[in-house]
């Protein structure tokens, strides 16, 4: 059976999740207490509706206790959001996960039972700091305090090389798991284009390439070696 | 040099350009295209290449500068508006 998903608190984060869910073809029952917004959103989301959802009685009758994964997006009231919380774990929902606005929110709803509690607005400042401070770092993840995956452009000393040649694995301990590549194309009107194109897992045998941006998982002291090639 | 030589030169720049972004010799297209720009600033397609170049060589910032280039002297110009939308959104 396909994943049943519920957003409550249909704000910006909100609503671009229930959206996107929707987009991607799965049921989302997307709730909030202010009309207006169901009202926006309603031609988008087949199942959009008013409801506040501190009330147990309310999520019960939405049929809420029947989804498989719900996000909490309140984005002021952190008590709103740990009443939810606790509510939703009561129904029986298997997935709760909550939006949180700081540390203590965090660790407030962790502590009442969400399973997993994401921080957008941190998240993206770290992101957008490491992307300002080394622009040629597109995309970095922490998969745990001492490892990362990273994506940076292929230094110019590797362009043109084979991927066993360089020897990454073996000098640095990072591995490569991923190229994506700027592979020239003509378009439909006969004009050069570019267009990505990415090599999951890609051999020894591969070579790199001009704007070729390579995704590196290793230890964060390995990765910041490697980079200084 | 006169009018027409200057437009040949500048023609012959641009093909050539557009040959190294086909072969994806994003650095070399980048040389040429400098110069040919510093021949004809008004041209929207060796703007648009210089963008592909740039951005190919992974130089995002300097490719916006074309791409909406591009867009100034072109506003209908649709592959550029997408890439421009694309390098924004990164």
């Amino acid at each position: 059976m396909p994943r049943i998903f519920a957003v409550i608190g249909l704000g910006t984060f909100g609503s671009a999740v229930a959206l996107e869910l929707a987009r991607r073809g799965y049921e989302v029952f997307a709730c909030d207490r202010d009309p207006d917004k169901i009202e926006e959103l309603g031609s988008e989301l087949a199942n959009a509706v008013e409801l506040d959802a501190t009330d147990e009685k309310s999520l019960r009758d939405a049929g809420l206790d029947e989804v498989d994964t719900a996000l909490v997006s309140f984005g002021d009231s952190i008590a709103d959001s740990l009443l939810v919380t606790m509510l939703l774990k009561g129904l029986g929902v298997k997935e709760v996960v909550v939006k949180v606005t700081d540390e203590r929110h965090a660790r407030l709803v962790k502590r009442i039972g969400a399973d997993r509690v994401i921080f957008p607005e941190r998240d993206m400042a770290i992101r957008l700091v490491e992307n300002l401070l080394s622009p040629h770092i597109f995309e970095f993840i922490e998969l745990s305090e001492e490892y990362s995956v990273v994506e940076i452009a292929a230094p110019k000393k590797m362009i043109g090389r084979k991927l066993l040649d360089l020897h990454l694995r073996k000098r640095f301990g990072v591995n490569v798991i991923a190229i994506r590549s700027k592979v020239p194309v003509v378009n439909k009107k006969g004009l050069p284009d570019i267009e990505e194109k990415v090599n999951i897992a890609p051999g020894g045998e591969d070579e790199i390439r001009e704007g070729d941006t390579l995704v590196i998982l290793g230890r964060d002291q390995d990765i910041e070696r490697a980079k200084k090639l | 040099m006169n009018d027409n030589d200057q437009q040949e030169q500048f023609k012959e720049l641009r093909e050539k350009a557009e040959f190294y972004i086909l072969n994806q010799k994003y650095s070399e297209a980048v040389k040429i295209l400098k110069q040919a720009i510093a021949t004809d600033d008004e041209d929207p397609h060796a703007h648009y290449l210089y963008g592909l170049a740039l951005e190919g060589s992974n130089e995002q910032e300097e490719a916006k500068k074309h791409f909406r280039r591009v867009l100034e002297l072109d506003p209908e110009h649709t592959e550029a508006r997408a890439h421009l939308d694309r390098l924004i959104g990164e």
